[in-house]
């Protein structure tokens, strides 16, 4: 591209890529014109996982949704790939060329296994921070250039003020949807997903149980042990139902000392079962000292409402409360 | 400036603007560049509150000052027709006051302000009007439309990023809320007692803690249900914040508990902050609610959740004398 173009596509990125704080937008934004800016046949984005010491390749992001489920096969160590780690930490951009012998083997094994001739790989810095890497990839076997590197560095630049910017809007609003003390999803949150699980399964005709869960006794524990105390119980319970819930199940601490599960296409069995397996777990983590009372009710015509569904299982949990708690009841329903 | 000096320009300020998702940080970058690329000796932005259709002044540009707005200075639009014009058509509008033909409200604005020329833009962003720049100049000006041109490419770059910075500040705000009570929570309370610590360090003055429990919430809840404990916690929350001084910050950290950070309080002053919330409490629930409190203070030095823990201990104190009282730890 001539300079006043490629100043004049900056420009474009820059301003597309700002105008969303949504990390698949920008993404996709960037990706779709990766090509073209770039003049390669494609550059893909990862991010750097500090904690973990890993890249995570980004541009699966997009296929894949939600981060969680990315396969292990797109997560980098970053042990293995020193030529990376060495873009991260000095933040200087690095060829590599497949016909190079003295380049990095590891790089140039996972360039040979794609049929990619070379890469340009160039540290994506936000606020003087390497947040991730670019990684231009060309079947040919090519040397880049001094402007094409300087003009994919201006890429990087505003790539990685947009990856940040919606990283951190992401962070924020997750932040909003949670519980600080269990990290569960809030009551907030959890009444729009119960409306939203209700709705769907009226459309559907899935079942949809909800579990709700009172902790035993979490006013002793605090009288006993303060507040820090009723924290770790609360904690305990919450990586309880964590740990039990199936894939899909949703949940939530609903506040003080109630928490709730949302099963979409369980029946009143299942959630039972979660129950159960969460009972134990919690016995285990508290060396048996503590237990929780569980109601569960089903959605259907008899309970067509969120409150009523919830009022119903509530309910319950109330009933094994009074029976002396540790045990989840099921509500009588018609 | 040439077209690709212009472009150059253009994309520093996108730079420069989207590298901070804080609206302070973008308005000081706005005010640092704008009289450079407009040439104009004035500028001003604001953000437009359509709910109560106001103009909210957050930054200006004045004769080669700038400053943030501290106190927020609002204008109703509908007293300036010119101005709902351009935030209805989203179009750029001049106002020169040597040109009779011109609105006179803002000829009689300008004038006072020592300006002779206006040239007011709309700020859009994701295809929606949020606010209004307005750039001025001491001299009877005529914009040129490459004059105006540029400088609503300069209004859609920032009104991207003041978007943004908006958007951010709402999610902000709405993470550091209790959502029952809309007092913050305690996450902002984790985050400003640190911080209040950190201050009382630097300025020798002390800080106080109070921690307040509201008494019998579980009994509230097993008589009325969660509806009657909602009722309750929000009572609390309403005593609190008017019994607090100006700069406490009130919080609900959880189920029954509740604190406030008191910056530049003594032992008497949390007390009295404590008294006044009793008080509030037992008139909102006609003798059914009350606190039991506890008050901590330090100079500087000690760990935040030392001084929690002080304040907690002596609510918990109070709690097993019979509640409804505030005891110092």
């Amino acid at each position: 591209m001539a300079p006043q173009n490629r100043l004049q596509a900056l420009f474009d990125l820059s301003r597309t890529l700002s105008s969303s704080l949504d990390l698949a937008e920008v993404l996709e934004q960037f990706t779709s014109r990766a090509a073209e800016l770039t003049g390669a046949i494609a550059a893909d984005l990862s991010t750097w996982d500090r904690d973990r010491d890993l890249l995570v390749q980004l541009t699966e992001y997009l296929s894949h949704e939600d981060r969680v489920s990315i396969p292990d096969d797109r997560l980098y160590p970053l042990a293995d790939y020193p030529a990376s780690r060495r873009v991260l930490d000095e933040q200087t951009p690095l060829q590599i060329r497949v016909s190079r012998p003295d380049d990095d083997p590891s790089e140039r094994r996972l360039l040979a296994e794609r049929g990619l001739g070379s890469l340009l790989m160039l540290p994506l810095v936000a606020r003087g921070e390497s947040i991730g890497l670019m990684e231009i990839v060309d079947t040919d076997d090519r040397e880049f250039d001094t402007h094409d590197v300087e003009f994919c560095q201006a890429l990087c630049d505003v790539v990685a003020t947009a990856v940040r910017n919606a990283q951190l809007y992401e962070q924020v609003k997750e932040m909003a949807l949670r519980d600080q003390v269990t990290q569960l999803y809030n009551r907030h949150c959890f009444e729009e997903q119960l409306a939203a699980a209700v709705a769907r399964s009226r459309r559907s005709g899935e079942p949809l149980a909800l579990l709700v869960i009172d902790l035993d006794g979490l006013k002793r524990i605090n009288d006993l042990g303060g507040h820090p105390a009723g924290d770790e119980a609360l904690r305990a319970a919450a990586e309880s139902l964590r740990s039990s819930c199936r894939l899909g199940d949703v949940p939530c601490r609903l506040g003080g000392d109630e928490f709730a599960v949302i099963l979409p296409g369980a029946e009143a069995t299942a959630a039972e079962l979660v129950a159960e397996r969460a009972q134990k777990r919690l016995r285990e983590l508290g060396k048996g000292q503590y237990s929780f009372s569980g109601g569960v009710a089903m959605s259907g015509d008899e309970l067509a409402t969120p409150y009523e569904l919830y009022r119903t299982a509530d309910i319950a949990a109330y009933r094994a409360k009074t029976a002396g708690g540790a045990r989840t009841l099921i509500a009588q329903q018609s | 400036m040439a077209p690709p000096n212009r472009l150059q320009a253009l994309l520093e300020l996108s730079r420069a603007l989207s590298s901070s998702l804080d609206l302070s940080d973008v308005l000081t970058v706005l005010l640092d560049r704008v009289s450079r690329l407009t040439g104009a000796t004035g500028t001003a932005v604001s953000r437009w509150d359509r709910e109560r259709d106001m103009l909210v002044t957050l930054a200006h540009h004045s004769h080669g000052a700038s400053s943030l707005a501290e106190v927020e200075h609002e204008y109703p639009v509908a007293e300036f027709p010119s101005t709902a014009l351009v935030l209805q058509t989203q179009r750029p509008l001049q106002v020169r006051s040597s040109n009779p033909r011109d609105d006179p409200v803002e000829r009689a604005l300008i004038a006072r302000l020592g300006f002779k020329s206006l040239l007011m833009l709309p700020l859009v962003a994701r295809g929606e009007t949020i606010g209004l720049m307005e750039i001025a100049d001491v001299n009877d000006r005529a914009f040129t439309p490459q004059d105006v041109e540029f400088c609503r490419a300069v209004c859609d770059v920032f009104a991207t990023s003041m978007h943004n910075a908006m958007l951010y500040e709402r999610a902000r705000e709405l993470a550091h809320r209790d959502q029952l009570t809309g007092l913050h929570n305690r996450r902002f309370f984790d985050d400003h007692l640190e911080r209040a610590l950190g201050l009382a360090d630097r300025s020798g003055r002390p800080v106080a803690l109070l921690v307040l429990d509201l008494d019998g919430l579980k009994a509230i809840n097993d008589g009325g249900g969660h509806p009657a404990g909602d009722e309750a916690l929000c009572a609390a929350a309403c005593a609190l914040r008017a019994s607090v001084r100006a700069g406490d910050l009130p919080c609900r950290l959880g189920g029954d508990e509740f604190a406030v950070i008191l910056p530049d309080a003594d032992v008497d002053a949390a007390l009295l902050v404590a008294d006044r919330a009793q008080l509030a409490l037992r008139e909102a629930g006609q003798g059914r609610w009350s606190f039991s409190g506890g008050v901590a203070v330090d100079l500087a030095g000690r760990a935040s959740n030392e001084l929690y823990r002080l304040a907690d201990e002596a609510a918990y104190r109070a709690k097993t004398s019979g509640g409804a009282r505030t005891l110092a730890a």
